[in-house]
């Protein structure tokens, strides 16, 4: 009883210091977030875009749109992005071995016709690439008809083959992006051309939102209470998490929702990894391993506004499923990257960023549930305070409200996409509830995929359940307001 | 017991923080909703008037009318707010006129004072409303702000620069580009020169000699871009003396937009396998733009280059050549070595595809 008794007051201490570690890291990444966000929102209006639009240098961008089985949703996101503002673009979707009427559906809207395209092996390809088309209109569109290669890597890969302008954007087929996405996301590469090799955007919840010819008309909350608690994650994770990230230079993912990368620089590391399926992350490491390496000077960054709005699991069991990936998806990249952990070569990606990463994000989890199973073994037990152990979880409770809080107040402060005032009070009930019930199941999820990194299961990529909330209201059946 | 305490205090203020953050939150919403009403009140009673006013003045005798009878405060801004957002859509006598305008209101005086401002967002559009406006009283504070320490600041004013039509403001812009610290990005000053339009090459001319190699790439874009044919000499000689490589690449699509048959030559010899993969491409693209069908020969070696996009862009410059291109192309696809694969690309664009849309 003494060794056990003993073992979970360290273990209390353990948890305490943890917590109190991963508080300030949060509260300084909130400041750092806030000074950014707010002068990004305040500088609208004097940043240039109209100038950036109408300069004939501005550098082309190919946006390549991976599709596996996305005949929900590949014609609006193909209309969104060919009617986005911007000078000069391309759309590549690569249709990876899709079993529905996906190619069908793109064939038909844009007169594609095939042409004898020379494909470069630029950058490695598992699925063989059938055919190349083209809109016979001379809208800017291709489309690569490849066999499944099993990963999204695979066929962003093959759309890097076929690229041509200076900028490629990876886009999922279920999103929507900002009118203005590009324009705002180009213009770091173009300040400055020499450093910038990635930039990301901020990705929102399109679920609830309604969207003409592919264009967002009126973003609305989701109906159900897991998506409204993803609006909140979302918020958090991209305005207050990446903006600081990028802000310290040590972002280290890019949502393969929405980034941007010069197309030399991915190619020249080898494109993205076909056996990861946390791409997006895997290629970020790689670049600041490989640049870093270069002593060359770099950065990437991330834009808080405008956004790419994506489609997010509207049910548990899919929600699980992805977090589930995410979470074995980042084990694995930390366990390739383990040599930049703590390796003060590396700066502040090496230093700051992947232990934060190891220790808050992949482990965090473990210890979050450890914790709890401590404290109510010792609450059993008799061994923890009743009175001091319900002081430490509404600290931890208070904590994580304000954080959330703080992420939707700078929201409102700043770009307040939300126009409803219900939709306000919507996600303030969205903060309390994600943290009764929803916060201890995903650490749950994550705790199961990195088990499965460990174990090393196996994984294919298949396209998540979808339910078309990025595609025009009108198809989808949401009233346009 | 004082560990206690010390968690109650934080739980209070954790929750204090969060209630307050809402309430923050929910009050700045009102506060914002209110405040968007009431100027879009404003604008839609004032908008007509200026329009209208703006549709009858006569600018050649530079009558300059009062829209407003007898403006408060806030209507005088709100005036002024709209001219300032009408001034970047227009420009000769309308601009003029509004210009004046804004003159007698005090409201170009009030910008050119805002320059100082510690703000740099009262800065930056303190500039943008002086440039939009052309008014020139207020150049040298735009000039002083072009080395101001904030990026966006030094942006506005170059754009701003541009915006004025002020070729003597090209050393100015060129030297706030070459800058150490505080430099300006070359699309910024790229955008500022093409708006000083054409009038400014001869001055852009003489720095292609001796200025910095960054200089020299962003001066060469620029006059192709301007189209400016007397500029053709001189970057002929950029490109095949050129010291750089990104100067030598600028130069050639500058001389591919000029469309000169004098850089036929050249361009040609830019070629050369031994020349930056870059720079090839460069002046693919430039003879498939220039049309001359001398050049039909070199394009077709060109096909066989091993860097696959040097090739691309060969085939595709031969598609543009007219017949001789054509033949040229079609004479490739019967031989691997010939470059095969890039030929069939670009006749199969040429053939199948209406005109892609370009810039």
């Amino acid at each position: 009883m003494i060794p056990l008794r003993g073992f979970l007051a360290g273990f209390d201490h353990f948890v305490l210091v943890y917590f109190l570690v991963l508080s300030g890291l949060y509260l300084l990444l909130t400041v750092l977030a806030s000074i950014d966000v707010l002068r990004a929102a305040r500088s609208a209006g004097v940043d240039g875009q109209d100038d950036l639009f109408a300069h004939p240098l501005t550098p082309g961008i190919s946006v390549i749109v991976p599709a596996r089985n996305e005949a929900l949703s590949i014609l609006a996101c193909a209309r969104g992005v060919l009617s986005l503002r911007y000078p000069e673009l391309e759309l590549i979707i690569v249709d990876d071995g899709s079993t529905d009427d996906t190619f069908a559906l793109v064939e038909a809207a844009y007169s594609l016709v095939e042409v004898r395209r020379f494909v470069a092996g630029d950058v490695p390809v598992v699925g063989t690439v059938r055919s190349v088309h083209v809109a016979r209109t001379g809208t800017p569109v291709l489309v690569v008809r490849k066999d499944h290669g099993g990963t999204r890597a695979d066929a962003l890969n093959a759309g890097l083959n076929v690229a041509t302008k200076t900028i490629v954007c990876f886009l999922d087929a279920d999103s929507v992006l900002d009118e203005r996405a590009l324009l705002s996301a180009v213009k770091p590469f173009v300040d400055d051309p020499e450093g910038v090799v990635g930039v990301g955007g901020v990705v929102r919840v399109a679920n609830g939102c309604a969207f003409e010819a592919g264009r967002l008309v009126s973003p609305e909350m989701p109906s159900s209470w897991i998506e409204r608690i993803q609006i909140v994650e979302y918020l958090r994770s991209f305005l207050l998490g990446r903006t600081a990230w990028s802000k310290l230079g040590g972002l280290m993912i890019i949502s393969g929702a929405f980034g941007l990368f010069r197309l030399e620089t991915v190619i020249d590391v080898g494109g993205f990894d076909v056996d990861s399926i946390a791409e997006d992350f895997e290629l970020v490491a790689r670049l600041h391993h490989r640049l870093r390496a270069g002593h060359g000077k770099y950065r990437i960054v991330c834009i808080p506004e405008p956004a790419a709005w994506t489609e997010v699991p509207a049910t548990l069991g899919s929600l699980a499923s992805q977090r589930k990936r995410w979470a074995r998806g980042l084990a694995e990249t930390l366990f390739k990257y383990r040599r930049m952990t703590g390796n003060p070569r590396h700066g502040v990606v090496g230093i700051v960023a992947l232990p934060y990463y190891l220790a808050f994000e992949c482990l965090g989890a473990f210890v979050e549930l450890t914790g709890s199973l401590a404290l109510s073994l010792g609450l059993a037990l008799g061994v923890v305070d009743v009175q001091l152990a319900l002081l430490v979880a509404a600290v931890a409770f208070s904590y994580a409200m304000l954080l959330s809080v703080a992420a939707l107040a700078l929201e409102e402060f700043s770009f307040h996409r939300y126009p409803r005032t219900a939709d306000l009070a919507k996600t303030l009930g969205a903060v309390l509830l994600e943290n009764v019930g929803f916060r201890q199941l995903h650490a749950w999820w994550r705790v199961q995929g990195t088990i499965a990194a460990i174990r090393g299961n196996t994984h294919a990529w298949e396209s998540p359940e979808r339910t078309g909330s990025s595609a025009d209201s009108a198809r989808s059946g949401t009233p346009v307001s | 017991m004082e560990i206690r305490h010390l968690l109650t205090v934080s739980v209070l203020v954790l929750t204090t923080l969060a209630v307050g953050l809402s309430v923050a939150s929910t009050l700045v919403r009102a506060w914002r909703a209110s405040a968007a009403r009431r100027r879009d009140v404003q604008l839609t009673a004032i908008r007509p008037q200026v329009l209208e006013w703006l549709a009858t003045v006569d600018p050649h005798n530079r009558q300059v009318l009062d829209p407003t009878a007898r403006p408060g405060r806030s209507d005088a801004r709100s005036v002024e707010e709209l001219i300032g957002g009408l001034l970047p859509k227009l420009r000769g006598d309308d601009r003029a006129v509004l210009t004046t305008f804004l003159e007698r209101t005090g409201a170009l005086e009030r910008a050119r004072l805002r320059m100082y401002s510690r703000r740099r967002l009262v800065r930056a559009r303190a500039a943008t409303l002086v440039g939009a406006a052309a008014w020139r009283r207020g150049l040298p504070e735009v000039v002083w702000l072009l080395r101001d320490p904030d990026p966006e600041v030094r942006s506005a004013a170059a754009r701003a620069l541009g915006r004025m039509g002020a070729p003597d403001a090209i050393p100015y812009l060129l030297g706030a580009f070459e800058a150490p610290r505080h430099s300006i990005s070359a699309s910024v000053v790229g955008i500022a020169l093409l708006h000083l339009g054409p009038a400014s090459a001869p001055e852009l001319i003489r720095t292609l000699r001796a200025a910095p190699a960054a200089t020299r790439t962003l001066v060469a874009e620029t006059l192709g871009l301007m189209g400016a044919t007397q500029a053709s000499n001189p970057l002929c000689h950029q490109l095949r003396t050129d010291t750089e490589a990104e100067p030598r690449t600028a130069a050639a699509h500058a001389l591919g937009r000029i469309g000169g048959r004098d850089a036929v030559g050249p361009l040609v010899a830019a070629l050369d396998r031994r020349q930056p993969p870059a720079l090839r491409i460069a002046a693919a693209h430039a003879l498939g733009s220039i049309g001359d069908p001398t050049a039909i020969d070199d394009l077709a070696l060109t096909m066989t280059d091993p860097n696959h996009r040097v090739a691309r862009a060969a085939a595709r410059a031969l598609a543009a050549l007219g017949p001789g291109g054509r033949r040229s192309l079609e004479h490739a696809t019967t031989v691997i070595e010939l470059g095969r694969p890039s030929a069939l690309e670009a006749l199969d664009l040429s053939d199948r595809v209406r005109p892609m849309v370009a810039r």
